[in-house]
């Protein structure tokens, strides 16, 4: 092993390949980074700039002058302070719901003996094949007939009942990890099984959680569909509605537009920067388990 | 005994979070003073919403003190469809609608609009002469009058009388048909500085269905046959028609296409002087009133091979098959369109009232805004026509998307209307789905 | 006295059916006891994935069920329910949006999926080395696919623009090129003088929701990046001690190594290009002459805008019976290529 290392570094030519390699591969990291962040600072750009100077072919990349004030008028021309009340209400409701919702039912899967779990487990994951579409009519009838159509019960409500197949899986592959002898001791203490989940399980998967929680989050703020169907009045729009909104009312102003959606993209960049771990630990315990 | 007391305190709690959710919409039919509420549901901006807040309902509610008026506004936005669709789905239901030429043919099919003439023939009190017949026309279905009217326009040619001076060209009028009107145009299209692109047009166009098909009638073609089982668009008349429309801005180049507008809105054109006429209704006054800073007009459409057409944009209020008080909803449907109704439209600047007598008033045609020839649009009523729909709305209304391909010059007119006839033709041959 | 004796015959040997009973209804209740503590367990586990089971009755269960009941019927919410039998598909296989809509979703599955997982592969190839500042890289790739909403939508509608957008902003942008005519030399020309009109134009609106889809490949790039780090050192070696060059590596190693990661990728990504929704809605409408109408979009418009809940449950089941064949179809297959360990 040794030797083959000190062998590839004495020959120059090879030494050569290789650092030509690795300049080839910043250039290209480099490039491409830039291809990929583009667009954000073209956003910022265009969200600063003038109304007057917007439609301007070839216009300058930093804006003479800066208009702070785009944001404002933004913000405020349609009732953005309403669709951020009536997000963050469904984002915090759901990722509550889903939490207590998924971990519980994971638990029961991964820790409970009963007849039939696994046939059910499958049934769970194969939920997952299901296109929402299936589903969605009847709902909204069901809904309908509950009358809450135009409220946002239709899009809480759910999440309190199982929360999910994908995190009831998520959560389910990491209880199983939980060694059965700290289970063991907690029975022999007298725990109930409702015990062992609050005080053992729960505190152990701190880190499954708060993937649980990054993940609903990023769903819910985002989320389009469901509002669209559901949320009829202005007051209570989601950001993603209101930002659809605000494309049909001043669709052309696009120093508006575009600072309307850095306002609403701002939020979820710093969840993301500050959270980074748990999203890639997600992605990677849902792709790799696959 | 833990588990008793956490099954106790588990019930506490759901009963309170279960009846917050199950909680219904409470609809009370009768007030407490025993009068019956009629439900409006309409379309009603802030500005609009105010006038009726504070002049439309108190006027009514004091003339029909028996009648509480509770106002459902979708306050303009655009689920107003789907809302309408889900409160009659969830069994509360308005009893008036607020519709327009554009969405009342999707309600007139589906059958759940009160038809009005049993209750026009026992009313004494009701003339139907108040109202222009061409404008009713536009609510009739089938034989039945599903609603009345409260404001209407006709579509004309209004021009910037400044361009025409600026270039020689005499102002439209009567003797106008299609060769002098594109004579004009042309000689108004400009490129005024001279780097290729087009910066002035001579006319604008709006391609939606309640302006094109007055081409179509006016070279002697139509959409559908009367008794609707038969559409007439691969007529070689109407191929002209619609030909010679889409021409102008395609081949002609006197009007812009949906790129060469550059975002601006039809009216914002004309506003600005990139445009020397535009084909418009009455309620472009309500924009221009920002601030025209040249002399204009309106003139009579020109007349085309054919005969003279122009098309009808209106909104009116219908009353729904499902309403529990038929009498008391048709009261507040004859003062909504009757000599009040009026009046609140002409504060808002809503075009023209349906009600005839203070249409054909000073208050309308020499108001402020009113250019000289303001009449021009109430006397195009006498050629005015609605533009027909089939029963089979749905598929009518999708085969309207291929006029896309021709109004972007991608495919050749005559391809496009054949396409259109062969659909429209399948659809009407079929049953309603 | 023979009565005597006779019922104490009959006594005792019923005294023994008596005993043989109990005894057994003894072992029984021992047995039952033996689980009733199993059966404690089990309900306190019916206990614990009872919100999912209300919840899958509620509102996955029953849903199917009424959705599946629906698609043979018509209704328009308006109207009362019409039982039609097969009228909703019948209609669907004339129904000329219906044949446009699976075939735009066709297109852009065709593309994007290739294109997203070779774009993923090879951006975590890159990021596979073991140099400094690959996390930051990492980060930088995979924000993009993190901030997907309508946001994101608006923002590339604003790219693509085609006056005043940047891509075409970029297209035109002057460059020297060689001129060849009288003699050789330098002329400043725009690298492409009529860029297309992207979302404007029927046969560039797609390759403009293709280019868009290409942004995302951050969340595939995290999934490969996990696998191939988790493709042991051993095989490699052992690959160079044979005389392999980086292609055969790639070819023999990396690939087989990967291929579990590769097929789940697959899956979702199907999944993914047949559910296509908020980018067609708010981006083009369905247009440019229904050239952006993806399959899940036309059903939108068929349950929500045109109200007929029948046909669009008719297209929700086709969609899942399409799905589902997929996903067979590519199970079926991986058992030829993807290597389990």
């Amino acid at each position: 092993m040794a030797i083959a290392v000190s062998r590839k570094t004495r020959d120059p030519k090879v030494a050569l390949r290789r650092n030509l390699g690795i300049v080839m591969t910043y250039a290209v990291l480099i490039g491409l980074s830039c291809v990929f962040l583009i667009p954000f600072f073209w956003m910022l750009s265009t969200s600063l700039t003038d109304a007057s100077r917007v439609i301007v072919k070839n216009r300058e990349w930093i804006p003479h002058p800066v208009v702070w004030s785009n944001y404002k008028k933004a913000l405020t021309v349609l009732p953005f302070h309403l669709f951020l009340k009536n997000t963050l209400i469904i984002t915090i409701c759901c990722i509550i719901g889903q939490l207590l919702s998924a971990s519980l039912v994971a638990f029961g899967f991964s820790r409970m003996r009963f007849p039939g779990r696994d046939a059910l487990f499958i049934l769970v994951l194969s939920t997952m094949m299901l296109p929402a579409q299936v589903t969605q009519i009847p709902t909204f009838i069901l809904f309908t007939h509950l009358r809450w159509i135009d409220t946002l019960k239709p899009l809480i409500v759910p999440a309190f009942f199982g929360g999910g197949a994908f995190f009831i899986f998520l959560l389910r592959q990491f209880f199983m990890t939980i060694p059965s002898e700290l289970e063991d001791a907690a029975r022999i203490d007298g725990c109930s099984p409702f015990g062992i989940y609050c005080n053992v399980a729960l505190p152990l998967s701190k880190p499954a959680l708060a993937t649980v929680a990054v993940f609903s989050f990023m769903h819910h703020w985002n989320d389009f569909m469901g509002p669209l169907i559901y949320i009829q009045s202005m007051e209570n729009k989601t950001l993603a509605l209101g930002l659809n909104s605000f494309k049909g009312l001043h669709g052309t102003e696009y120093h508006l537009l575009m600072a309307a959606s850095v306002s609403v993209l701002l939020p979820v960049l710093v969840i993301f920067f500050c959270a980074q771990k748990y999203f890639v630990r997600g992605i990677v315990l849902s792709g790799l388990k696959g | 005994m833990k588990r008793v007391l956490t099954l106790v305190i588990s019930v506490i709690v759901a009963v309170p979070v279960v009846s917050w959710v199950m909680k219904p919409k409470v609809r009370p039919e009768y007030d407490e003073h025993g009068r019956v509420i009629i439900e409006w549901y309409n379309y009603a901006t802030p500005e609009f919403l105010d006038l009726y807040q504070k002049y439309l309902i108190p006027e009514f509610e004091r003339t029909h003190p028996h009648i509480k008026i509770r106002l459902n506004s979708s306050l303009g936005d655009t689920g107003y469809d789907a809302k309408l669709l889900t409160l009659i789905a969830g069994k509360i239901p308005p009893d008036l609608v607020h519709v327009t030429q554009q969405n009342f043919p999707f309600y007139a099919v589906k059958d759940i609009l009160l038809d009005l003439t049993p209750l026009i023939k026992s009313d004494r009190e009701f003339h139907i002469n108040d109202y222009f017949e061409r404008v009713l026309e536009g609510m009739r279905y089938q034989g039945k009058l599903l609603g009345l009217p409260s404001d209407f326009s006709t579509i004309a040619l209004v021009y910037n009388k400044d361009m025409f001076d600026k270039y020689g060209v005499p102002y439209p009028d009567e003797t106008w048909d299609w060769n002098k009107f594109l004579w004009a145009a042309k000689k108004l299209t400009r490129d005024t500085d001279g780097d290729g692109v087009i910066d002035q047009f001579g006319f604008v166009n709006i391609n939606s269905y309640n302006r094109w098909p007055a081409w179509v009638w006016m070279a002697g073609g139509d959409i559908l046959t009367a008794d609707m089982k038969k559409c007439l668009m691969d007529d070689p008349r109407s191929i002209r028609g619609m030909k010679f429309y889409v021409n102008l801005s395609i081949k002609e180049h006197v009007a812009p296409t949906a790129t060469q507008t550059l975002g601006q809105s039809f009216e914002e054109m004309f506003m600005a002087e990139r445009a020397a006429m535009i084909a418009d209704s009455r309620y472009a006054y309500k924009v221009f009133s920002k601030g025209m800073n040249f002399r204009w007009d309106v003139a009579h459409m020109p007349k085309g091979p054919a005969c003279r057409a122009t098309t009808f944009i209106w909104g009116g209020n219908c009353i729904l098959k499902s309403t529990k008080h038929p009498k008391e909803a048709w009261e507040f449907l004859k003062f909504l369109s009757g000599y009040e109704g009026a009046i609140l439209n002409v504060k808002a600047g809503n075009a023209f009232p349906a009600y005839k007598k203070v249409a054909m008033s000073d208050i309308v045609l020499k108001s402020s805004i009113s250019p000289p020839n303001d009449k021009v649009f109430l006397e195009a009523i006498s050629y005015g026509r609605q533009a027909p729909f089939p029963p089979q709305y749905t598929e009518f209304s999708q085969a309207m998307t291929k006029f896309e391909g021709a109004f972007l010059g991608l495919e050749p007119v005559d391809v496009v209307c054949r396409r259109f006839a062969q659909e429209v033709n399948a659809a009407v041959s079929g049953e309603v789905w | 006295m023979l009565l005597l004796v006779v019922k104490y015959g009959e006594a005792r040997r019923l005294r023994e059916h008596i005993g043989i009973a109990w005894r057994r209804f003894e072992v029984q209740r021992m047995r039952q006891r033996m689980s009733r503590r199993q059966r404690a367990e089990a309900f306190s586990g019916f206990l614990f994935i009872l919100p999912w089971v209300i919840g899958f009755l509620v509102f996955t269960a029953g849903p199917v069920i009424a959705s599946l009941t629906l698609s043979f019927c018509k209704w328009d919410i308006l109207t009362p329910v019409k039982f039609v039998g097969f009228g909703n598909y019948a209609k669907m296989a004339q129904d000329p949006l219906v044949r446009k809509s699976l075939l735009n979703t066709l297109y852009y599955a065709a593309f994007a999926i290739p294109l997203g997982m070779c774009g993923a592969l090879g951006t975590a190839l890159l990021l596979n080395q073991k140099l400094s500042g690959m996390r930051l890289f990492r980060t930088l790739f995979y924000v993009p696919s993190v901030t997907s909403g309508v946001a994101t939508y608006l923002l590339w509608s604003w790219i693509f623009n085609p006056e005043l957008g940047l891509l075409n902003r970029a297209l035109r942008h002057q460059v020297w090129w060689l001129d060849f005519s009288k003699g050789i030399h330098w002329k400043i020309v725009p690298l492409v003088a009529n860029p297309p009109k992207w979302l404007a134009d029927p046969n560039w609106a797609m390759p403009a929701l293709i280019i868009m889809s290409l942004w995302g490949v951050g969340g595939g790039m995290l999934i490969y990046l996990a696998g191939l780090q988790g493709i042991p050192e051993e095989l490699y070696e052992a690959a160079i001690l044979d005389g392999a060059n980086n292609v055969q590596k790639f070819r023999y190693v990396t690939i087989p190594m990967l291929s579990p990661t590769i097929f789940f990728n697959l899956i979702m990504s199907i999944i993914g290009a047949f559910q296509v929704f908020g980018a067609a809605f708010i981006m083009t409408g369905g247009g440019p002459m229904n050239a952006t109408l993806f399959y899940v979009l036309y059903l939108f418009q068929n349950a929500f805008m045109y109200f007929r809940m029948g046909y669009a449950s008719a297209m929700a089941w086709v969609l899942f019976i399409i799905i589902l064949t997929l996903t067979l179809i590519q199970f079926r297959l991986s058992r030829k290529w993807v290597h389990y360990q």
